[in-house]
């Protein structure tokens, strides 16, 4: 068995400060939630649903083009208004599943970050026919 | 199921690649295990030789295999050979020759193809080159090779099972493909067309990103290869020395694909910024920042013997980490998290195999010969430079971990619901999301190691190997150290006047960006005195220095120019900087924003590209004087239909100092695709209002004058076609504070079925105006409806209908007419007739009579305006008589209607966000200096193997 060296030392402290700071980056994780978690919590959190698209989506660029809502519902069929303070994203309406991050305040849901899962154009199983036959 | 004999397909060059892929693959399993035995049985000098040449033969064949299987590939993708699916996924008719190479390149097995192409390329070079090593590492790589070729193998080892999926896979045999009705049809091949490349990749930086990246991909796996070699042959210091060229190499390829990468997304996409830390981004990082661990223990090693074991860890790692980044991008797993991640295609476990197995492998060995690995007796000092080079890749790995455990949350998550299942549990409340705000996430930990990093490559220097003669240099290195810290802190102030660094950890990063700056050109200055070719680390080092300084300067100062502190001030808080980041542009309307005056000037549609010219006036302060002008143009990228808008790609003006980034948030929706054009417009609520000529309406405070009838009606998106049947109107409107302004709808009935209404609109007056098919019927009057009176007239007369003067002119041979399409062998004549108005307004007719196939027709000329239908019935030869007959409708008592909105929004406005990043050059350019030192220190390993 060989003594123990001062790099031996520091590889251990740093192991210890990687728990360490893992353990207190775990905090900056956020949590998947529906509607009714992110009412009570204090932390941002991610909603995963879809665009309820009976509902409103309010895009008015010449009044003001960083506000954008519309409703989104949850796994659990909660539907929230979302606020976003951003433009209108492309191809939104398409959107097959919405994950939001952000928190409620008073009765919305104010999203720092919107995620969109598409239909891909480029994906899809279909083939296209050639126009001029 | 009847066998169907298809028309027109290329099955040849499909199976021909199919039988290279797989001669490919046998190559490079043989080669591997030639070489291993060329290396194991070493001993034996015939019989190693023996199986060396069986190994190169094996390499070189395989080699030759898959350059023919990559030409065969670009030979289908050139002749757009839809019935492969790669082609067909990849290829379009429209895709110009360059975009081939992105086509190539853009799914998983071109990619896996180019990275095997690299493979053998580096494989050459060892072949020629590494003399006693070639056994052993090209036994290595060739096993890598056989494992990579599996993924785009395709062969069923097993009814249920397939290894890998081949890029020579026919379309028809897909997938999901293979029911659809259109391949029961024998010539479908030429009813079909491909999907084309995506247009984010349409773009000169996926023609050169990608290969860049894979080679760096490809270069890592020497390292790893020299690594087992040199433990497996127990040859356990020598491989140190030959490893660092190509780790160096590695390192500064690999590193250069990551930049291009941010300078794509930087350029191409709309991101706003090069780096996002998104988990692809960081799965290339990370075997980077391991490799350049690596590369400072194995200079370490050289130089001292210490951490031999640790060199060997690192290029192992870093291998690992690069087919770790492998499995993230193209196991699906990453799903939504990233927007870079190739989509799923089965090959999950043989990529959970590809980790294993090469983890497991240099575990062993590492197991097996750690014991045997020479070690100095003496324990490395404090005060000698290899203990510190050492920390300082330590500090690298630490960094390289933290961002491995963010990037690999679903991982985790998926790990989670495997103990789930085992223990009967739904554990899918223990899954974690990523960082509700991943970029201040990851920045929190990593300034602090980029802190120490620039600290490390400032001190260091200063030290000697083994600290060998450390009291009598002492002095000289506090002096040293003490000097460029206190010249460091001026010269951070300095700079801080201008990065403007608020926080303890800006600060301290600043601080030690410019220490390792100041502390290297010292040591370059000082100690090497100005050696170049000695000064490869000098230039990595101060490159790695600027390029903080300029993530600091371009991270701390970017700023929203996009903001109009008018409209927004009393609705959000003033420090809200995320709330303002778009500003509405009205075309021709200036608008000031954050000391520009930005006006939407004019958009042009060319191609696939719709170019917006935006024109910036730089303002004094006091708003009076405009300082500079100048004019970005963003533009939008349309689909090969041009029926949508897939890519708003920015603009940016560069000066010396900072950029200013331009890209197009939204615009109005005829923009923006077809379809949503047509849903707004139906969304709209259009009223009927019926008009006769001439009359003038007010509606809802607007009055709208219908002005006339136009029978070749122009509007910038109708083409009109042989056999259309088309009007249009002249609409004049205004109100009480806008003057008058003509619309002109059209309404166009194509191959006699198809409906077409292009509207006119009036932003101003947030008005659109449609014409309908009624008006139609009213303009065309039917036949039927008409009671003509026929004239028998000579050249140069004139008669009298209806109190119009009616004269004819003369004769036209070769007569145009809306509805009249030529054929060879016709005979047609059109007659001129003037016509002049009981008003004394004058007009032309031209009706034509025409003799096709002996049988005689009449093309009436229809004259809306007036009512009048005049045809030309014959002419009699002896006579010189013709036969013309005239028709009136009485078109002034008829109304048409129209269909007013008066909701309408404006379709000429954009919404722009426009970015202010300072000092991102210094990014570029430290970055680069990075590279080129690595490339540098490459050459004078190779050149100069005798000195250090």
């Amino acid at each position: 068995m060989r003594g123990i060296k001062k790099i031996h030392i520091i590889g251990l402290f740093m192991v210890v400060l990687a728990v360490v700071l893992l353990l207190s980056a775990s905090k900056d994780m956020s949590s998947y939630a529906t509607f009714a978690q992110a009412d009570t919590s204090s932390r941002p959190v991610k909603v995963v649903g879809v665009l309820a698209k009976d509902k409103e989506m309010y895009y008015e660029p010449a009044k003001d083009p960083n506000y954008f809502s519309f409703y989104v519902r949850d796994s659990d069929g909660i539907e929230r208004k979302v606020i976003l303070h951003d433009a209108k994203p492309q191809d939104f309406e398409m959107s097959e599943q919405i994950v939001v991050t952000g928190q409620m305040e008073q009765e919305h849901f104010v999203a720092s970050d919107l995620l969109m899962k598409c239909p891909s154009k480029y994906k899809d199983e279909e083939i296209s026919v050639r126009s001029d036959i | 199921m009847q066998e169907i004999n298809y028309i027109g397909e290329h099955l040849a060059p499909g199976r021909l690649g199919q039988f290279f892929l797989v001669l490919a693959f046998c190559a490079a399993a043989l080669a591997a295990v030639a070489y291993y035995f060329a290396t194991f049985r070493k001993h034996l000098a015939e019989e190693a030789l023996t199986w060396k040449k069986i190994g190169r033969v094996a390499f070189i064949v395989k080699a030759i295999s898959i350059f023919s299987a990559i030409g065969i590939m670009f030979f289908m993708m050139i002749n757009k050979y839809y019935e492969y699916e790669y082609v067909w996924s990849h290829v379009a008719d429209y895709l110009p020759f360059r975009y081939l190479f992105p086509a190539f390149w853009e799914g998983q097995q071109g990619s896996f193809l180019l990275w095997i192409f690299w493979h053998t390329i580096l494989g050459f070079v060892l072949l020629r080159w590494a003399k006693s090593w070639e056994t052993s590492t090209l036994a290595v790589l060739s096993a890598v090779q056989v494992v990579l070729i599996s993924m785009i193998l395709g062969v069923y080892l097993l009814p249920e099972f397939r290894l890998g999926v081949t890029p020579f896979n026919l379309l028809r045999e897909s997938e999901g493909m293979s029911n659809l009705p259109i391949f029961s049809n024998a010539n479908y091949l030429s009813m079909i067309e491909g999907k084309g490349l995506n247009p984010l990749l349409q773009n000169y930086w996926m023609i050169i990103h990608p290969p860049t990246l894979f080679l760096g991909f490809a270069s890592v796996t020497i390292p790893f290869c020299f690594a087992i070699a040199g433990f497996w042959e127990k040859r356990y210091t020598e491989w140190l020395k030959p490893v660092l060229p190509w780790a160096l190499f590695s390192g500064a390829i690999l590193g250069t694909g990551i930049v291009m990468g941010g300078a794509w997304a930087y350029e191409a996409l709309s991101f706003g910024g090069y780096w996002a830390w998104d988990p692809v981004e960081n799965a290339s990082l990370v075997p980077w920042l391991i490799l350049i661990g690596g590369i400072h223990t194995n200079l370490v090693a050289r130089s001292t013997k210490h951490s031999i074991k640790g060199t060997f860890i690192f290029y192992a790692l870093s291998f690992i980490f690069i087919l770790y980044s492998t499995f993230l991008t193209r196991s699906g797993i990453l799903g939504d998290s990233s927007v870079h991640a190739f989509t799923e295609m089965g090959l999950e476990w043989q990529l959970v195999i590809l980790i294993a197995l090469f983890t497991v492998l240099p575990g062993i060995l590492y197991v097996l010969h750690h014991r045997s690995v020479p070690t100095p007796e003496k324990e490395e000092s404090m005060t000698s430079r290899e203990f510190w080079m050492f920390i300082g890749s330590l500090v690298l790995l630490f960094s390289a971990g933290l961002i491995t455990f963010t990037t690999s949350l679903p991982v985790l998550n998926k790990l989670m619901d495997v103990y789930g299942t085992i223990v009967g549990q739904d554990v899918s409340s223990w899954h974690k999301a990523s960082p509700a705000d991943p970029i201040s996430h990851y920045n929190k930990y990593q300034v602090w190691i980029a802190f120490f990093i620039g600290m490390l490559t400032g001190i260091t220097q200063f030290l000697i190997y083994r600290g060998s003669n450390w009291p009598a240099k002492k002095r000289t290195f506090y002096k040293n150290t003490l000097f460029n810290l206190a010249l460091s802190a001026v010269v951070s102030f300095m700079v801080n006047q201008w990065i403007k660094a608020d926080t303890y950890g800006y600060i301290l990063l600043l601080f030690s960006a410019v220490f390792a700056i100041v502390s290297n050109l010292q040591y370059l200055v000082t100690v090497l005195k100005f050696k170049w070719k000695a000064s490869a680390s000098i230039f990595s080092h101060v490159g790695f220095g600027l390029m903080v300084l300029g993530v600091l300067a371009s991270g701390i100062n970017k700023t929203y120019i996009s903001n109009n502190e008018f409209a927004m001030r009393g609705i959000f808080s003033e420090n809200d900087e995320r709330l303002q980041t778009n500003v509405y542009l009205i075309k021709g309307e200036p608008l000031y924003m954050g000391g520009f005056l930005a006006t939407y000037v004019s958009d042009t549609m060319i191609d696939h590209e719709r170019t917006y010219r935006i024109k910036f006036d730089r303002l004094n302060e006091e708003k009076q004087e405009v300082q500079e002008s100048f004019e970005l143009t963003p533009f939008l990228t349309y689909n090969a239909e041009k029926t949508e808008m897939v890519n708003p790609n920015p603009s940016t003006k560069r000066y010396l100092d900072r950029d200013i980034f331009s890209h197009i948030t939204a615009a109005p929706s005829r923009h923006i695709s077809l379809a949503a054009a047509r849903e707004e417009d139906d969304s709209l609520k259009y009223q009927t209002h019926n008009f006769r000529i001439g009359e003038t309406k007010e509606i809802g405070g607007i009055a709208f004058n219908f002005e006339r009838v136009i029978v070749s009606p122009v509007h910038k998106e109708y083409v009109a076609e042989d056999g259309d049947l088309a009007y249009g109107a002249e609409i004049v409107v205004w109100d009480s504070v806008t003057a008058p302004q003509s619309l002109f709808p059209v309404l166009a009935i194509k191959q006699q079925k198809y409906i077409y209404s292009y509207f006119d609109a009036s932003n101003k007056l947030g008005v659109r105006i449609r014409i309908t098919e009624e008006g139609l019927n009213k303009v065309y009057p039917d036949e039927q409806s008409l009671s003509y009176e026929t004239y028998r007239q000579k050249l140069g007369d004139s008669f009298y209908f209806d109190d119009h003067k009616i004269t004819i002119a003369g004769f036209d041979k070769d007569p145009v007419h809306p509805s009249y399409i030529a054929k060879e062998g016709d005979i047609a004549v059109a007659v001129r007739l003037e016509i002049t108005t009981p008003d004394g307004f004058q007009a032309l007719a031209k009706p034509i009579f025409l003799i096709r196939d002996n049988r005689t027709y009449m093309i009436r000329d229809y004259l809306p305006n007036l009512g009048l239908t005049l045809r030309f019935s014959s002419i009699d030869p002896n006579t010189e008589e013709l036969e013309l007959m005239v028709a009136k409708n009485n078109i002034s008592d008829m109304e048409f209607p129209v269909e007013i909105a008066l909701d309408a929004p404006r379709d000429d406005y954009i919404v722009l966000a426009a970015i202010e990043f300072p000092g991102i050059n210094l990014f570029w350019i430290g970055t680069t200096l990075m590279m080129l030192g690595m490339l540098m220190g490459m050459w004078r390993k190779i050149r100069l193997p005798k000195r250090i």
